[in-house]
């Protein structure tokens, strides 16, 4: 193609308005012909660049910024990210009740080399990490408070809850069963004991009785 | 610090370094995608976008040209210009995904482009607004249809009802003679 034809597409393209056909000619040629003006293509694009000067300059709300932090840290808590298994800290606190306190775990600020070590089994990583932190958590803490934060947490405390209570019934369980023995036989000891005591009695009267007999037939 | 070696920290994850970024270009960038998209509350949304794009897609930007005026307004025109049409014309887009930025939004500049830097941009100012006055009331409006409205010489062919080839002539005519003055301004 012309040089100065080439510099004629050039100046719409630079401006986005080449219709599509003709644009993807000019990439075409942008990359397979060898003498294609890119001097003059990076001038036009410096030029179109230069077309915003022109406005008067606004200024964006300061949310924006923290619009942009929120964002780029979101990208960073994505389960692939690496820097989540490398480093899980207890950064903060957050006081429920007295006795009662839940961790957060916030990850630290992440480095290039942190890209490079890319684990295949970050989740089984992170959910180790959570565990082991979890000794840290009192123990009186109540499930459903947790599970906001740490909901892996939060199942094993209500699974221990569960275990807790299955053992429980079965010593209230035992000790019911010890209690009513207990209670039982001691009742039915006692009962004996009374019968035996109400029998020595009755025993011991009728033997008065006979003696009593025998004297008033000899007298 | 010039504006490259910002760009360099930022390919090391320094997000002290976006924001520094973020702090000499948010006010051009701003009033460029609020132009575009004449929503102020739209236009900060995509302001934050393009920031995020440019932590994510640092790898593609040059630093053998070292660039970052125009590589950063044409990321924030195209990345406006993508959003107008999205909002304009839902369903008709292609898919937003990785490669879709990757082939539209993300710019590509010549091999042999300059560097620019917006500090000396902004020294120039005057003189480069001084120049852009200087067209034509049809010149500003053909280029404005261009390069704020995203449309084709087809479609500015037809939104003024004039030949295709006219709208052609007209703005290679402007560019070029937009070039000469601009150049003159700034050497």
């Amino acid at each position: 193609m012309d040089r100065n034809k080439s510099i004629d597409l050039i100046k719409s393209y630079v401006l986005g308005c080449l219709n599509p056909e003709v644009e993807k000619g000019l990439k075409s040629l942008m990359e397979d012909t060898e003498n294609f003006p890119s001097q003059e293509l990076g001038q036009y694009q410096n030029l179109v660049a230069m077309l915003p000067l022109n406005l008067s300059l606004e200024t964006p709300g300061a949310e924006v910024k923290a619009n942009i932090s929120r964002k780029i840290s979101e990208l960073r808590a994505e389960p692939e990210s690496p820097k989540q298994v490398e480093e899980v800290v207890i950064s903060d606190q957050i006081l429920l009740d007295d006795d009662e306190q839940v961790f957060i775990y916030e990850s630290p600020q992440e480095t290039p080399e942190m890209f490079e070590e890319v684990s295949e089994n970050a989740e089984v990583l992170i959910e180790e990490n959570i565990a082991a932190k979890e000794t840290l958590t009192p123990l009186k803490r109540k499930a459903e408070k947790i599970e906001k934060v740490m909901p892996k947490t939060a199942e094993e405390h209500k699974r221990g809850n569960k275990m807790r209570d299955v053992l429980d019934k079965e010593e209230f369980e035992k000790m019911i069963k010890e209690y009513i023995d207990a209670y039982y036989l001691k009742m039915f000891e006692d009962m004996r004991e009374e019968s035996k005591k109400t029998f020595y009695i009755a025993i011991a009267g009728a033997a008065l009785a006979f003696i009593a007999f025998i004297l008033a037939l000899i007298v | 610090m010039t504006d490259g070696e910002v760009m360099l920290k930022v390919a090391g994850y320094d997000s002290q370094a976006l924001e520094e970024l973020y702090e000499r270009y948010s006010q051009l960038l701003f009033t460029l995608i609020n132009k575009i998209l004449d929503n102020r509350e739209l236009a900060e949304e995509v302001l934050s976008d393009v920031f995020v794009i440019i932590w994510q897609k640092i790898e593609k930007f040059d630093f053998k040209t070292n660039n970052v005026y125009t590589w950063l307004v044409l990321l924030a025109r195209n990345k406006a210009l993508d959003v107008f049409k999205r909002n304009n014309n839902p369903g008709l887009m292609p898919e937003y995904n990785d490669d879709y930025v990757n082939e539209f939004i993300i710019p590509k500049l010549s091999g042999s482009i300059a560097p620019l830097e917006l500090e000396k941009i902004l020294s120039k100012k005057t003189g480069i607004a001084d120049a852009l006055n200087k067209l034509t009331d049809a010149q500003k409006y053909v280029i404005d249809l261009a390069f704020y409205h995203g449309l084709k010489e087809d479609d500015i062919a037809k939104k003024l009802n004039i030949p295709a080839p006219t709208v052609k002539s007209k703005i290679q005519v402007t560019l070029g003679n937009l070039y000469k003055k601009i150049a003159t301004e700034i050497n």
